[in-house]
């Protein structure tokens, strides 16, 4: 039953698919030497390919060549002779060679013939074949003329030579031979391959023309013919027998074709050359020969030009050859995308662009699929034209949950969290179940999104935007927007920084953006979820990295446009409205300066809200780059130690491990096991996270900071050179403080390494000037660029993003050293570099001076 | 193995290494393939006591003070181009490695070293050198 089920499900699939008619010219009459071109016919494999060829037997007075140049077959097979008509200026291309030797031979009963030599004066039959350049060549090495022999009128039978009429025949090594053992006559075989003279066999062949115009069928030829070679040679006794039955025009007996099967795939499989390898030197080899018989005119030919050169799709044989076939005929796969769901999918300058665009790019590049793009005004219509047919996929749908049933998502290409934001002044929620009667608006179009939501929070009021939500939100219309975090934080840091904030996640799994591939459509689904597999992590988190480092020009608004001038035309009617009533103005005015003030109140509010924010982000950031500190710190002791673990197996082996290396290898190993425990110590104490206000030590802050990257700049060769006058201490958190610190010390650091300064070096230096505590971090790094140094402190501002930069290093540092230790942090242009410099008033806000 | 510390042992081996620590684990290593060794603190160092020896074979560090290893590489092949010198270093950034390649080096040893590395080095050097004899 399954199989009957398999056999019609293969059939219908078959029968839905398109087949290209092509026609293949064979070089003679059906035998073994074509069986790979008629296996591939008979088990369906040319269809499989997409492909309906029909095989045509050579006939009387026909050529090949001229056949595939005038378009009477679309391929070929011919003998290595093809070079020449290459060399004549014919537009070939050569495909594959059958055989990498020619079965090509002379034949000889007459028992005065022993030896090449012996062929002078002799009666030669060409038989059906010609007297080709390979046993000529053959003749002429051993000094034969030519001129001596006989040529004699061809014959299709072997009995010339039986009865004596002839001395010698050209011949196949795997078809007379045959007929002569089954009749017990002694005979001598003569082969151009055992006299050095190794020419291909069967070549195939199509038109230039032909290739350059469907590269991919070619292609698919290739490869259909090639797999119906290799089951006709694993499967000798079935090729036989289907040729036999089938394509048995020349009345062969089964013996023979089994004979001219084993023959034959000697020739085929030569060595560990793969199967219808065509080597180009090889090809100027023979050519060379040809060059040698004077048969050439032209004497530059590089037939690298004449290979056909393997299609791309070659390189990722996951498409099955249907899919291929499937690709070609579709020609380019139409995708919707939203044109304002920056930056996965925008427009600009009328072209698409953002994340999912570069993945499709790079499924273009690797897989050889073509995309064209059709603009969506949001996020709905996309799916809209999905459904109306206008595309085939859209760029962007959730694939968890789903519940479009018009489509399909396929695996996705990234997952990305769901987030809420939410004016800078809202407190901070640490759940957001806790929400009550506020309103958050999601996209336009997340219906499903929007029920889920509902379920989570039956307490939250959703609605769905078409407009702006950040702006609503900006304008207090709103308590909060939720999108996905990309679209979100690229927003904000664009164009609401300091506005509002990312409040936290509203889903707690990642959600999952794939493409929305048409129900109907299991075929492009296949292919665009193998695509998928192909791109690497790397390759993904290199497009996102990167679209998220892009600043996007932003479209005109023209709905701003119309509100600025509906805004001109109010306060016009306003002043005019004020000026007649003067009264009414002045107690305006007194409002709107009470406003002002509240204004001022609630930025303050704002920055502390969004320092927690980022605190929590800068997190993840510590634990990378202190990781890669400890890295650095571990290298040496590391190295020590597997040294002498070794030393300790040498010795072994060797039996010279006495107690006395034992202790001292014991004494070594505990030294460097103590440095990388103290290392672990180190930064254990330093990012303990219990939050306590005390009394520290600047100068003891700085020299635990130093201690950690200390590893970091000894391997860069940076130069570190501290001065302290006097003990100063400062009242607060001193592990934060160092935090700051380290922040400065690494962006030094990277600095020197990014601009490979010739001296590095960093100074640090704590004083007091007119009872302020001034610790100034220098380097002579060459200096911040002007046009960034407004936004060094920037939240998100990095230059370092293709490495591991975050952007919130200095930011970060910023806001310790201005809210929590109230001091000032400044950036002072030095010669050949920067200096930092962090400012704290002695006597007050907690910092002190011990004179030493 | 025995082939390779019957090679060893017959020649003077130059360290050049600028920490104490690795100096000294690495020298109880090395004791165990070489009778003669000396040991230089940077670049500079090195290419003094390659004159003033008779060395046979160098392993040094990359990243050195006053005179890295490539450096010294460079003025020591310059004398002497048939030395073998092996890098033993921490480095593997392409450009050290663009930049050791140019200079024909034997090889490179990575921190923390592994044995089998070593051993496949010396054994190549040892064919190259007898097979120039």
């Amino acid at each position: 039953m399954k199989v009957l089920m398999l056999i019609v499900l293969s059939s219908l699939v078959v029968n839905a698919q398109h087949l290209d008619k092509v026609s293949l010219q064979l070089k003679w009459k059906y035998q073994f030497q074509f069986a790979g071109f008629i296996m591939a016919k008979e088990k369906g494999i040319y269809k499989k390919y997409g492909l309906d060829v029909e095989l045509r037997e050579l006939e009387e007075s026909m050529d090949v060549v001229s056949e595939v140049l005038d378009k009477k077959s679309t391929y070929g097979v011919v003998q290595p002779s093809v070079l020449l008509d290459i060399a004549q200026g014919k537009e070939l291309i050569l495909l594959k060679s059958i055989y990498q030797l020619s079965p090509i031979c002379l034949i000889a009963i007459d028992q005065g013939i022993h030896t090449i030599e012996d062929f002078t004066n002799k009666k030669i039959m060409t038989g059906g074949r010609q007297l080709d350049a390979s046993l000529v060549s053959m003749m002429l090495s051993h000094k034969v003329d030519i001129q001596t022999m006989t040529l004699q009128k061809p014959s299709f039978t072997l009995s010339d030579l039986i009865e004596g009429k002839t001395d010698l025949v050209v011949a196949y090594t795997s078809n007379e031979p045959f007929e002569l053992k089954k009749r017990a006559i002694n005979h001598k075989i003569f082969s151009p391959k055992d006299y050095g003279f190794s020419f291909y066999g069967d070549m195939l062949m199509t038109s230039k023309e032909h290739s350059e115009q469907n590269p991919l069928e070619v292609q698919r030829f290739i490869d259909a013919s090639m797999e119906g070679w290799k089951y006709a040679f694993n499967y000798i006794n079935e090729s036989v027998d289907i040729i036999f039955n089938h394509y048995n025009t020349q009345n062969k007996t089964k013996a023979a074709l089994l004979y001219e099967a084993v023959e034959l795939k000697k020739l085929a499989y030569l060595k560990k050359i793969p199967l219808g390898d065509i080597n180009v030197q090889k090809l100027h080899r023979i050519y060379d020969v040809y060059n040698l018989l004077g048969l050439v005119k032209n004497h530059k030919v590089n037939f690298n030009d004449y290979l056909f050169k393997s299609h791309k799709i070659k390189k990722t044989p996951l498409l099955s050859p249907y899919e291929q076939a499937y690709l070609e005929q579709k020609g380019s796969i139409k995708v919707c995308y939203d044109k304002s769901f920056a930056p996965l999918t925008y427009t600009e300058k009328g072209k698409a662009k953002g994340m999912v665009v570069s993945i499709l790019d790079l499924i273009e590049q690797k897989i050889g699929l073509k995309f064209s793009y059709v603009e969506a005004n949001n996020w709905v219509e996309q799916y809209q034209k999905l459904q109306e047919g206008l595309c085939d996929i859209v760029a962007v749908t959730s694939k968890n949950p789903n519940h479009y049933d018009f489509l399909t998502p396929s695996t996705s290409y990234q997952s990305n969290s769901f987030v809420l934001i939410t004016d800078t002044d809202e407190p901070y929620q640490e759940d957001l179940k806790q929400l009550k009667n506020k309103t958050i608006a999601i996209k336009y179009g997340f219906h499903t999104l929007h029920k889920y939501l509902e379920t989570l929070y039956p307490n939250i009021k959703f609605i769905q935007l078409k407009e702006n939500g950040f702006e609503k939100v900006a304008r207090g219309e709103i308590y909060g927007y939720a999108s996905i975090s990309y679209h979100v934080s690229k927003k904000i840091a664009q164009e609401y920084r300091g506005e509002l904030k990312i409040m936290g996640k509203l889903i707690n799994h990642k959600i999952e953006g794939s493409f929305g591939v048409n129900k109907n459509d299991d075929t492009l689904l296949a292919i665009l979820n193998q695509a998928i597999e192909t791109i690497s992590i790397e390759e993904k988190e290199k497009i996102f990295k990167d679209w998220y480092d892009i600043e996007i020009d932003r479209e005109i608004d023209y709905t701003i446009i119309l509100h600025i001038i509906i805004g001109f035309i109010i306060i016009f009617i306003i002043i005019i409205i004020a000026y007649i009533k003067q009264k009414r103005l002045k107690s305006k005015i007194e409002n709107m300066n009470h406003s002002l003030q509240e204004k001022v109140a609630q930025e303050v509010a704002k920055n502390r809200a969004k320092e927690m924010m980022l605190l929590k982000q800068s997190r993840l950031a510590q634990m990378g780059e202190m990781i890669a500190m400890i890295a650095h710190q571990w290298r040496q002791p590391l190295n020590n130690l597997s040294l002498i673990t070794q030393t300790i197996t040498l010795k072994y082996h060797k039996d010279s491990l006495d107690e006395h290396s034992m202790e001292l290898f014991d004494k070594k190993s505990s030294k460097y096991i103590q440095q990388m425990s103290q290392t672990i110590d180190d930064f254990r104490n330093f990012f303990k996270t219990e939050y306590r206000d005390e009394w520290f030590s600047i100068n003891d802050a700085i020299k635990e900071s130093f201690e950690l990257i200390e590893a970091s700049y000894q391997a860069q060769y940076i130069r570190a050179i501290l001065k302290c006058e006097n003990r100063y201490y400062l009242k607060g958190n001193s592990s934060q403080f160092g935090q700051a610190l380290l922040n400065i010390l690494n962006n030094a650091r990277d600095a020197l390494i990014i601009n490979n300064v010739e001296k590095k070096m960093i100074q640090i230096e704590l004083r007091d000037i007119d009872g302020y505590v001034v610790l100034a971090i220098s380097d002579n790094a060459l200096g911040i660029k002007k046009s960034i140094k407004d936004r060094v402190f920037d939240p998100y501002f990095s230059t370092k993003l293709d490495k591991n930069g975050t952007g919130l290093g200095l930011y970060m540092t910023k806001a310790i050293i201005e809210d929590h230790f109230h001091g000032e942090i400044h950036i002072v242009d030095i010669p050949h570099g920067t200096k930092f410099e962090l400012i704290f008033k002695i006597g007050q806000d907690g910092c002190r001076k011990d004179i030493v | 193995m025995r082939d390779i510390v019957d090679f060893t042992k017959k020649m003077h081996l130059l360290y050049v290494e600028d920490n104490e620590d690795t100096i000294d684990a690495t020298m109880l290593y090395l004791d165990e393939f070489f009778d003669a060794i000396t040991v230089a603190k940077n670049g500079k160092e090195g290419v003094e006591k390659f004159q003033k020896h008779t060395i046979d074979m160098i392993i040094s560090d990359i990243n050195m003070p006053i005179m890295d290893g490539l450096e010294m590489a460079e003025q020591i092949k310059g004398v002497n181009p048939h030395i073998p010198i092996i890098f033993f270093s921490a480095h593997n950034e392409e450009s050290f490695i663009q930049r050791a390649n140019a200079l024909n080096i034997e090889g490179y040893l990575y921190k923390p070293l592994h044995h089998h590395q070593f051993i496949a080095l010396l054994e190549e050097i040892m064919h190259k050198m007898s097979d120039k004899k």
